[in-house]
């Protein structure tokens, strides 16, 4: 073999030396770093789903979409209000019962399982009798 | 013209210089004169005078002889490339004339040369033909029907003993290929070398008779008759009594040979045994010692004397590691990136979560605390403070239950008109 690669012209031979040089300091970095990649990704995923399992939370994370999510959420609370405020954020309004925020903790403790958002800044309550409204912002991820 | 002697004019370049001679060719033999020299920027000059002589002596031949690393014995013709037969089923191979503008008529390589020396020593036994030319030797293992191997080792910066020892080792390799052992050795130099004659008898252990004749002697030699032009890589099929006609060869090119073709001469030499046994090398450059830098650099050196003068084409297949080696990194290249992507992503997920745990967590507390003590009106939670406001009614109850919630808080109370008391609490979550 090591004869062949004599007889070889000077362009093949450096044609096979690059490919020696790009395989040993680009193809199997990048193989190896896939493979961990790949292992760290399992592993999130994983807790992901330990987390969704101990909540109930059925089936995959779902991306965020206005009508869904509104659609999801009034199955729970009285009024829903969602609002766009740019491309990514949304205003949230929900008016529950009292009794109801039990549900709406277990609401919050879901909602980033449930879809691929985040609660950005505060979260306001206001109470009048029996009626709790909650007020936050949230962002796609 | 009948009357016009026959003459044949030799000459060969070594190192720097070309060395001209001419001899009257007779039945009783030829008669040399004088050994011309001419140093290679006298290049022009050399020529001029071998046109003269062929102007002088209408009846000539002009011999050389090829000192090229890249001829080889074989046991067949091969019609791309230069050939000379040589003995019976014999032919000698090399990949291409090149002997510049100089003129050449008859042109014989150094194992025609050494077979028409010996041919009639030889028998079924194997004797080992060595021919010290250019300082390379040429070495064949024959018997009276064909010549087993051919080789060349360079001698160029080795000591005797170094040449010797390789002689040697070449040997041993095609004892190992053929379980034969040389016989006797025959060995025809060009130049008195009694040392190295001396260290090939201690390291072959045989003894070596040799016969020293000179190269203008050898060729005028193979010119002297007819029926040793056969021998020769020039196809002169003219009598030598129409030399006027005889057509000089002067930069004659051959077809480019396939790798095949020079792989196929490297398979036909020995010089495949020096990798199973490195310490077994016979070395074609002048370097005495292979290290893995030295075979690295002539793996990958234009400058090797196997491919010397030789233009291999590039072959489509030379592309495919570099096909396979960009498709594979750019497959992972791009994996990489969508995993990166997918990593971010869920990686953002498990900190949303935290916080939606936190907010979460945070809120029951807060509504926890008030239990029957008092009435939320409005709180504003974040990830670091809390700011409640209300209605209370027992004041310490709420503290307490505030406090051990949220310790450290700022818990104010501030009466209202109506007998009721208002609270406001700040804390750091």
């Amino acid at each position: 073999m090591l004869e062949n690669l004599k007889n070889q012209s000077i362009v093949t031979k450096v044609l096979y030396l690059l490919s020696l040089l790009l395989f040993i300091l680009w193809v199997i970095p990048s193989m190896v770093s896939y493979y961990s990649d790949m292992e760290h990704y399992k592993g999130s995923q994983q807790e992901i789903a330990k987390l969704s399992s101990k909540y109930g939370v059925d089936g995959q994370t779902q991306p965020f979409s206005k009508e869904l999510f509104q659609k999801n959420t009034e199955k729970i609370f009285e009024k829903v209000i969602v609002q766009n405020l740019d491309e990514k954020r949304y205003s949230i309004e929900i008016e529950m019962k009292r009794e109801d925020l039990k549900n709406f903790h277990n609401f919050i403790d879901t909602l980033s399982l449930r879809y691929y958002v985040q609660i950005e800044g505060e979260l306001k309550f206001t109470a009048k009798d029996d009626t709790v409204n909650a007020f936050f912002t949230i962002s796609k991820l | 013209m009948q009357n016009q002697p026959y003459v044949t004019i030799t000459h060969y370049k070594e190192r720097e210089f070309y060395f001209l001679n001419y001899a009257i060719q007779t039945e009783d033999g030829f008669i040399p004169k004088e050994i011309e020299q001419f140093h290679e920027s006298e290049k022009e000059k050399f020529i001029e005078r071998i046109r003269q002589l062929q102007k002088k002596y209408p009846k000539n031949q002009v011999i050389s002889l090829s000192l090229t690393f890249n001829q080889v014995v074989k046991d067949k013709e091969d019609p791309n490339k230069a050939c000379a037969k040589i003995f019976k089923e014999n032919y000698v191979v090399q990949d291409k004339i090149d002997i510049g503008n100089v003129p050449v008529t008859l042109y014989f390589s150094p194992f025609a040369l050494i077979y028409e020396e010996y041919k009639n020593k030889l028998d079924e036994k194997l004797t080992l033909l060595i021919g010290l030319f250019d300082r390379k030797l040429y070495i064949m293992f024959a018997t009276a029907d064909k010549i087993q191997q051919s080789w060349i080792i360079g001698t160029r910066g080795l000591s005797e003993k170094q040449v010797a020892d390789r002689v040697y080792k070449s040997m041993k390799a095609y004892y190992k290929i053929s379980y034969k052992f040389a016989d006797q050795v025959e060995m025809l130099v060009n130049d008195d070398s009694p040392k190295l004659l001396k260290v090939l008898r201690e390291e072959l252990s045989m003894s070596i008779l040799p016969t020293q004749k000179t190269i203008h002697y050898l060729l005028h030699h193979m010119g002297s008759e007819q029926s040793h032009f056969m021998s020769s890589f020039i196809k002169s099929y003219l009598s030598v009594t129409q030399p006027q006609d005889i057509p000089s060869v002067e930069q004659e090119e051959i077809p480019l040979h396939s790798n095949e073709d020079i792989e196929d001469i490297a398979l036909n030499s020995l010089d495949d045994i020096r990798l199973n046994n490195p310490s077994d090398t016979i070395n074609t450059t002048e370097q005495s010692k292979t290290s893995f830098l030295s075979k690295a650099k002539s793996t990958f050196s234009s400058n090797s004397v196997r491919i010397l003068d030789k233009k291999v084409p590039v072959s489509l297949f030379s592309f495919i590691p570099l096909l396979f080696v960009l498709a594979s990194g750019g497959y992972f290249a791009m994996q990489n990136s969508g995993l990166e992507k997918k990593i971010n992503l869920i990686a953002s997920q498990s900190l949303a979560q935290s916080n939606s745990t936190l907010f979460s967590m945070t809120s029951k507390d807060v509504f926890g605390a008030m239990g029957k003590n008092a009435e939320l009106q409005s709180a504003t939670i974040s990830t670091d403070n809390i700011e409640l406001k209300g209605v209370v009614w027992g004041i310490e109850p709420l503290r307490n239950s505030l406090d051990e919630r949220f310790p450290n808080g700022e818990f104010i109370i501030k009466p209202l008109e109506n007998f009721m008391t208002e609270f406001s609490f700040k804390s750091k979550v």
